[in-house]
């Protein structure tokens, strides 16, 4: 007689054959992980971006997700729906906190051509007025009804309450469907899906042509932007300033590469404060001889408070300068200051120059703001000069260190010196970068 | 093709054996046949609570779950108004764990009068939250009854009401279990990486010793046909006006099922379908739109559900739909919307087939219309499908007479 109060034994699992996936490169950074071990018709794959509800204004993600499918300047969004259900197409777009994950489920023979159209809808949606409109009214909808249930209404409670002040604490009230604009839509399709393509996952019984093919279309968004390849105007122009510097050290004789850390972004002006601004426009900046008008503080003393902002120590401040006036750094491109014949040569002639004891220095008028520079022995007019360049042969201290710069066996150290606090300088406000 | 071996224990069990080399996991499926259509009118929601008494412990095993989980496996159940299926998913080498559970809970259950009053409650609180404090929640309680005059199907699995629930006594359950679950009246399926002699065996030893029992005669009243249009409306606190169009259509083992099914996909199955473009996309008067079959073993429904726009009226939107309805039954669709329609029966047929535990599932759902290897043949039935076909069933099934329309109107705006 069988017991049936005794359980059979168990026994433990001894391994489990995971399935390791083969790797390829889409990009440096992005890669596709195939599975094939399928045995019939079926085929996944998932197109991760980094597009997840975490990321922008509240709602901005969801709404994006929703209209990936909703037309391109060339194909409605019934176009695209009668294409993709004639190749049998199951797909669906899912926005997380994460990330967002685009999915589609098809017969092997057909998922190539699926995830071309695919890909063409979310590269080149055009988000139609009439389909944003049509997106919002139904997610409201929806939300009314979801409204009126406990597990949702729990679970907003319990964001609420738990996670709020953390980036899972933001919830969705209606008024977000009503205060959505397209350009914010189209700036978040941009920035985090043209650009977001993170992950592909491939599963089915596929051959290496067709998976070639499939790489081939994940990579067409990266491939069609290197023509043109984003770079923001605040990378731009630092990047331009870093590139000029390093042609102005070799035709010094150095050859030294200057640090660039690209990921600086750019605001436009709606995004922007604009009475905000203008409060920190500068009133003086004695690194390139500028100035708005005239002040009961002295120039130089301009020079050092600008210095003491930027965070630079008196070394760093003098070769910053020194380096700035050759390479014809002056905000008006006037000779003020400019001790040297080479112009654009990151060399130490501003040092040199200035320590020079046949140049005689004198006002050019009662101002006491620009001065001549005259040949004791012929009495010409060698340069001109500002009080904030002067300085650095006037004050005790800087002078001690424009000497060391003025040495003839410093000139190396001159240019990297200065390379190392312009480095500083460019990534100030960087908080994004790890130190 | 999927292959399978059919045995029948001494007391009458059925026992399909689905063998699958791929997977270390093993599926045990039970298929009793009995759903909500087996309740008596003034003692409904039987079924569904019965599913949940079946996991409150059995006669020699005071808890269901917990060995399971100690086995690496997982366990769900689910009620029609057709059957009562239960499965277990569990890692191969384990399986005699399942067949011990599921084996004595057929034997007998536990009946402890805590179970009862636990399970009681907890399908209360699920009437509650699922079919009256939610937004459109009530709809089934209301369409059915529209529909179905006679037929059992006029009531819902969860029940017609909470009181038949609450009234329901340990006499009551004790008797619904020994009418509907016994081995003449269940199928079990076996799926995974097995020899059929060993699956033999372990059945033979877990199963074989519980009494036969006998399958339960059922005869049902027919449902008379419907001559007329019905229409229903009901307020409620929801926030847009909502529309549920249920059409009568074949029974299950006829060849017109599939036909109306493939009706249904025409109309509303995905974002290409004819509502969904004409309706919403074009003519913006839904926010959603779609259409599907209840797959009912008896005479079934065909539904077109969907919620109104701000602004666009019943009146509005009937029209509208009638036109499109009107259009498939005059115009032969053509060849490219079928193969469409087929592509994605196709597609979705073989996911659903990638599964063992939906294999084993559906198994044993062919097995009760008479034969596993339905399974294997539906997909023909479904390619012979000709446009004609699809416009003679639209024809036999989309007109008034055999409509009931439930309308549900939002009196929030009347409120604000």
């Amino acid at each position: 007689m069988l017991n049936r109060k005794k359980a059979p034994e168990l026994q433990n699992i001894g391994n489990i054959d995971f399935v390791k996936p083969h790797v390829y490169d889409i990009t440096e950074k992005c890669h596709l992980f195939f599975m094939n071990e399928v045995p019939n018709d079926t085929s996944r794959i998932d197109l991760h971006f980094d597009a997840g509800s975490g990321l922008g204004e509240l709602g901005i993600a969801s709404f994006v997700g929703g209209l990936l499918f909703s037309g391109t300047a060339e194909k409605s969004s019934i176009q695209i729906s009668n294409e993709l259900d004639a190749l049998g197409a199951f797909y669906e777009s899912n926005v997380a906190h994460e990330q967002a994950m685009i999915t589609v489920y098809a017969l092997k023979e057909n998922i190539v051509p699926i995830l071309r159209i695919i890909k063409d809808a979310v590269d080149n949606v055009s988000f139609h007025e009439d389909e944003v409109q049509e997106m919002l009214n139904d997610r409201k909808q929806k939300f009314r009804v979801n409204m009126g249930k406990v597990s949702f209404l729990a679970q907003r409670k319990f964001q609420e309450k738990l996670l709020s002040g953390t980036p899972y604490g933001r919830i969705v009230e209606e008024d977000v469907y009503d205060n959505v604009s397209i350009s914010a839509i189209k700036r978040f399709h941009k920035e985090n899906y043209l650009d977001g393509l993170t992950k592909v996952v491939l599963v089915g019984d596929l051959n290496q042509d067709e998976v070639d093919e499939i790489i081939d279309i994940a990579q067409k968004n990266f491939n069609a932007k290197s023509g043109d390849r984003k770079i923001s105007m605040a990378d731009l122009i630092v990047l331009g300033g870093c590139a000029a510097i390093e042609k102005s050290a070799k035709d010094a004789g150095y050859t030294i590469k200057v640090p660039f850390t690209p990921g600086r972004m750019d605001a436009l002006q709606e995004q922007t404060d604009v009475e905000s601004f203008e409060a920190l426009r500068p009133s003086a900046d004695g690194f390139r001889n500028y100035s708005k008008g005239k002040y009961t503080f002295s120039t130089e003393e301009l020079l050092v408070d600008k210095a003491q902002l930027l965070t630079l120590t008196a070394p760093e401040m003098t070769v910053l300068v020194g380096g700035l006036r050759v390479l014809d750094g002056n905000y008006d491109h006037s000779r003020h200051g400019v001790f040297t014949k080479n112009v654009g040569t990151l060399n130490n002639d501003f040092f040199v120059n200035l320590l020079d004891m046949s140049t005689s220095w004198k006002a050019i008028d009662d101002s006491q703001e620009i001065f001549e520079g005259r040949d004791r022995k012929t009495g010409s007019v060698k340069w001109t000069a500002t009080r904030a360049d002067l300085i650095f042969g006037s004050h005790s201290e800087l002078r001690a260190i424009a000497e060391v710069y003025a040495s003839s066996d410093a000139k190396e150290k001159f240019v990297k010196d200065f390379i190392s606090a312009w480095d500083k300088v460019m990534n100030l406000d960087r908080f994004d970068v790890k130190k | 093709m999927i292959h399978f071996e059919r045995f029948k224990l001494e007391n009458g069990l059925t026992v399909l054996f689905h063998k699958d080399i791929t997977t270390p996991m093993a599926v045990v499926n039970v298929l009793y046949d009995v759903g909500a259509r087996d309740e008596s009118e003034d003692k409904t929601g039987f079924a569904h609570l019965f599913e949940h008494l079946m996991f409150g412990g059995s006669i020699n095993i005071p808890d269901f779950d917990a060995p399971l989980q100690h086995a690496g496996g997982e366990s769900n159940a689910f009620t029609s108004n057709d059957i009562t299926n239960y499965y277990d998913v569990l890692p191969a080498h384990n399986l005699e764990t399942a067949l011990w559970l599921e084996s004595d809970r057929m034997l007998s259950l536990a009946f402890t009068p805590k179970s009862l009053e636990v399970q009681r409650n907890v399908v209360i609180e699920e009437f509650k939250q699922r079919y009256l404090n939610q937004p459109y929640g009530d709809v089934w309680l209301e369409l059915r009854p529209l529909a179905y005059r006679v037929h059992p199907y006029k009531w819902a699995t969860i029940g017609k009401e909470i009181k038949h629930i609450e009234d329901a006594t340990m006499e009551d359950v004790k008797s619904f279990f020994a009418k509907h679950y016994n081995p003449s009246n269940a199928i079990l399926c076996v799926g995974g990486n097995f020899e059929l002699e060993y699956v033999k065996e372990v059945v033979e030893k877990w199963f074989g010793e519980i009494p036969s029992g006998s399958k339960p005669a059922r005869v049902l009243e027919a449902e008379p046909e419907q001559k007329e249009f019905r229409e229903k409306l009901i307020e409620r606190n929801v926030p847009a006006d909502a529309f549920y169009y249920a059409f009568k259509m074949p029974e299950r083992k006829n060849a017109g099922y599939y036909m109306a099914d493939v009706l249904s996909d025409a109309l509303g199955r995905d974002k290409s379908s004819r509502l969904y473009a004409s309706l919403k996309k074009e003519q913006k008067l839904v926010s959603e739109i779609g259409a599907y079959i209840t797959g009912s073993l008896d005479n079934g429904l065909l539904i077109i559900g969907g919620k109104l726009n701000e602004g666009v009226s019943f009146n509005m939107f009937d029209k509208a739909l009638w036109e499109v309805l009107e259009k498939l039954k005059n115009e032969i669709m053509d060849d490219t919307e079928l193969d469409r329609l087929m592509i994605k029966i196709r597609t979705a047929r073989e996911f659903q087939e990638q599964g063992l535990l939906n294999r084993a599932m559906n198994l044993c759902q062919f097995e009760l219309l008479g034969d596993a290897n339905g399974i294997n043949e539906e997909h023909e039935i479904y390619y012979s499908i000709t446009p004609k076909d699809v416009q003679r069933m639209a024809k036999e099934i989309l007109k008034p007479t055999n409509c009931s329309l439930l309308k549900v109107k939002s009196n929030q705006n009347a409120e604000s």
